[in-house]
């Protein structure tokens, strides 16, 4: 064995066993067995790896072995950790391109929209942090006012009273709509949306893999849904996936 | 026993797994149960090509009825494979449950045989429905839904009949990329009203944009009688090589009878004529003698090819037209126009037309360049050539139209080149190719948990120590001020005698007259608001007085400090001094309010 291979080994050898797994879910992908990279990708994150990049990867997996629905998923994923990120926005636009369904993903009005976009477009963390430090920064410097050592300027204390209520209260209910009621994708090829919870209830619609729809409330077997239209119904719990930050049930395993 | 093993070992990996096999076709139902007299959905669904039909064997007390079929071609596991679904309604005509399949087909080469499913059909209200029109409205045989291969052709069957409906296509056995027209043709002997019908679903053949419905009118003699014939053509597009059948459908249509209603009202009645499926078989164009520059386009055409004017100054514009017509679609058809580098080029978007002719589908596109010499001289165009195929003959041919040369004078023209007339602003769209997503973002950003929680212990400590101290500095503060105030001083000063009363009791235990006067003068000055460590004794007890301390106290107070001075400078006793001390603040305590 050369020197160079035996001392490539060693480095091997010495990584982190999720570094290496990192790089075998990436060499799947690479060889065209993308069903075993997106499960790679997917145990990687049951290891505790949770973030967009991941995510991503995982519905670039997920596109490349023609699983819709899981792709939307992942991506959708990968948005709540990086929403601002044009790879994970342009990669989830192709894969909603492929959607058999001509259904907008649930969103809301222009009005809220334009009042909500910094909210919006920061992450989880990133409101937890920004209203974390503007937290800090106000206390110190309200200590700082009331010690007389300096005046602060009222807008400047008043910013940073915005900036708690916009990290801290945002991310609390981001947190709060993430754990109630998160968007939801279809995951299997083809579903019935049922007027009730049990087979025997009106058909209303059928959806396909990689429709958008808003979970309204769900239990051990059906989930009740909403389509941006404003029709609900119930679908079998094991037919969506859960836009959420926590992985949901095992994927399945490669064939 | 021993010496059997490695071949059945061996036999196990070369045989084809059934099970490999059976996946490849699935039945299901999406909803399996339904009424005597209802319909029951069942799906058969086949990944891989399709060479034969799909046979399912008949089960007795139920009707298979072929109501749609679609293919696609799907990216799965990183390669293109097609998808086929055939649906049926399957009528129970009595209640009971039934096993259905396994569907069997040709699939990849391999016999393939599905999964069974079970249906079930509860007792019903009403009776089965009618398999076709009733009274004296039938359509042909084989019709409502039947096994496909019923082609109409020639003479309808009219006999016996006052209305009928059969569907065609004139060319049953196309090649992909050839245009079909699918006829219906309806034909009444009676009067009718509402004539009305379902197109059926022409997956995978795409009814060519642009072009509406042919409807078309006549009258005939057949068996003696006249009949008024309705034919709707509709143009179709094939675009992949098998057998593919346009499933049966209906018209319906309103039957004037001679019966009235009274006032000389003719009444209708409704009917429905089934119209027969039609097989195609899209043959697959040949190979052999396949230019490299064929584009796909299937039919008969001519290609003309003319300049608006062929004598100009460089800079200046010739425009190029070329028209391509002939019977068939030339549905993307590109025709590159090869140009000597001299000439700056410029296309227009072109002018497509398509009709259907009593041939077929016909086409017309008319494409139009900007030429744009920068050298003067005779520039040759050479003849532009479009590669087709026609299916008449079976042959590829090229139409070609003749060379153009265009004169021109002038000097040879700088970078910047003149855009002048109506094509001023001809810029040639970006040709779209294809699409992909983005790749893979590789590296150590795939590890790590970048979970933030409110129950994160950083989260929680940025967010108590800051509060918690601020609340801390804050009350801190606040008391210092309060101390500031009239009432803080008062109680500071209350404060200050306890501690004196307490520190003079502790003298006066220890014998200590220097520690218990200390206290008395310290309780004093708390009591004053005034240091009273260097009052003398009339002064002090003046100060009491005049503070609102009873007489006989104040008169104590200066005997108590004269004591203490005679004590400590006269030599006099200084027992019972510090208790006479502490008795007395104790009393004063309590006494001076």
């Amino acid at each position: 064995m050369s020197a160079r291979l035996a001392l490539l080994l060693g480095l091997l050898a010495l990584l982190p066993a999720s570094a290496s797994a990192n790089f075998d879910c990436v060499a799947s992908y690479e060889a065209g067995r993308y069903r075993e990279a997106a499960a790679c990708f997917d145990a990687l994150e049951r290891t505790g790896h949770h973030n967009g990049h991941l995510l991503y990867n995982e519905g670039n997996a997920w596109y490349r072995a023609g699983d819709v629905g899981r792709a939307v998923l992942a991506y959708r994923r990968a948005q709540l950790h990086l929403p601002r990120h044009g790879d994970v926005r342009a990669n989830l636009q192709s894969a909603r391109e492929l959607a058999k369904d001509d259904l907008a993903p649930p969103e809301r009005g222009p009005l809220a929209r334009a009042v909500l976009a910094p909210y919006d477009a920061l992450s989880l963390r990133e409101l937890l942090l920004l209203g974390t430090v503007a937290w800090l920064a106000f206390f110190l410097l309200a200590t700082v006012q009331v010690a007389g050592r300096a005046a602060i300027p009222p807008p400047l204390l008043a910013a940073l009273a915005v900036a708690v209520v916009l990290g801290l209260g945002g991310a609390a209910s981001r947190a709060l709509a993430l754990s109630g009621s998160p968007d939801a994708v279809v995951l299997v090829s083809e579903v019935t949306l049922r007027s009730g919870r049990d087979v025997q209830s009106v058909d209303l619609a059928r959806l396909h893999a990689g429709a958008e729809v808003e979970l309204v409330e769900r239990d051990e077997s059906w989930a009740q849904i909403r389509l941006s239209s404003g029709q609900r119904g119930w679908l079998p719990r094991s037919a969506v996936g859960l836009v959420q930050l926590e992985p949901a049930e095992p994927t399945p395993t490669v064939p | 026993m021993r010496r059997l093993l490695p071949a059945l070992l061996v036999a196990s990996l070369l045989l084809p797994t059934p099970a490999l096999a059976r996946e490849k076709i699935t039945l299901s139902s999406p909803s399996p149960r339904g009424q005597v007299g209802g319909t029951v959905q069942v799906q058969v669904d086949v990944e891989g090509r399709l060479e034969s039909a799909v046979g399912i064997q008949e089960v007795t007390g139920l009707r298979f009825v072929q109501s749609l079929l679609s293919s696609s071609t799907v990216q799965r596991r990183g390669r293109m494979v097609t998808e086929t679904m055939i649906r049926y309604d399957v009528f129970g005509e009595r209640e009971g449950t039934f096993t259905i399949g396994p569907a069997r087909a040709v699939v990849d080469g391999l016999e393939t045989r599905s999964n069974t499913i079970q249906i079930e059909f509860a007792p019903g209200s009403g009776p089965p429905p009618a398999a076709a029109a009733s009274g004296a409205a039938s359509g042909a045989p084989g019709a409502s839904g039947g096994p496909p291969g019923t082609v109409a052709a020639g003479t309808p069957d009219t006999q016996g009949k006052t209305l009928y409906a059969r569907a065609s296509v004139d060319q049953p056995a196309p090649f992909v990329g050839q245009s079909v027209l699918y006829r219906l043709e309806i034909g009444a002997a009676v009067r009718t009203r509402g004539l009305g019908w379902d197109p059926p679903d022409f997956t995978p053949f795409m009814v060519e944009p642009g072009v509406d419905e042919h409807n078309d009118e006549e009258s005939r003699i057949l068996d003696g009688r006249r009949w008024n014939i309705t034919t709707v053509d509709v143009p179709l597009f094939t675009v992949q090589p098998g057998t593919v059948t346009v499933p049966a459908t209906q018209v319906q249509a309103t039957v004037m009878d001679r019966r009235t209603g009274g006032f000389g009202i003719s009444l209708g009645r409704e009917v429905g004529v089934p119209v027969n499926a039609v097989p195609i078989s899209v043959r697959p164009l040949p190979t052999a003698g396949r230019p490299a520059d064929f584009d796909g386009v299937v039919g008969r055409f001519k290609l003309q090819a003319s300049v608006d004017t062929d004598e100009l100054a460089v800079g200046e514009t010739a425009t190029l037209t070329l028209t391509v017509s002939g019977r068939g679609s030339l549905r993307g058809a590109k025709i590159p126009v090869p140009v000597p580098d001299s000439i700056r080029t410029y296309d227009e978007t072109p002018d497509e037309s398509v009709w259907i002719a009593k041939d077929g589908v016909r086409s017309r596109s008319i494409f139009r360049r900007a030429l744009v010499p920068t050298e003067p001289g005779r520039i040759q165009v050479p003849p532009v050539q479009l590669a087709y195929f026609d299916p008449e003959s079976g042959n590829y041919r090229r139409a070609r139209s003749a060379p153009i040369t265009l004169t021109v004078t002038g000097e040879v023209a700088s970078n910047a080149v003149s855009r002048a007339g109506s094509l001023a602003a001809a810029k040639a769209e970006v040709e779209v190719l294809g699409s992909d997503i983005l790749p893979l973002h590789t590296g150590d950003r795939m590890l790590g948990d970048a979970r933030l929680g409110l129950g994160s212990p950083l989260i929680l400590a940025l967010l108590l120590l800051p509060s918690g101290g601020f609340l801390g500095f804050f009350l801190f503060s606040a008391r210092r001020q309060m101390e500031e105030t009239e009432g803080g001083r008062r109680r500071r000063r209350r404060r200050d005698a306890r501690d004196a009363v307490g520190e003079a009791r502790s003298a006066a235990a220890a014998g200590d007259v220097d520690g218990a006067e200390g206290a008395l003068r310290e309780w004093l000055g708390a009591r004053l608001g005034t240091s009273a460590a260097a009052l003398t004794p009339a002064e002090a007890s003046a100060a009491a007085l005049a503070s609102g301390a009873p007489k006989a106290l104040a008169e104590e107070l200066d005997h108590l400090l004269e004591s203490v001075e005679a004590a400590r400078y006269g030599g006099a006793s200084r027992s019972g001094v510090a208790e006479a001390l502490a008795a007395w603040l104790d009393k004063a305590d309590g006494a001076w309010s």
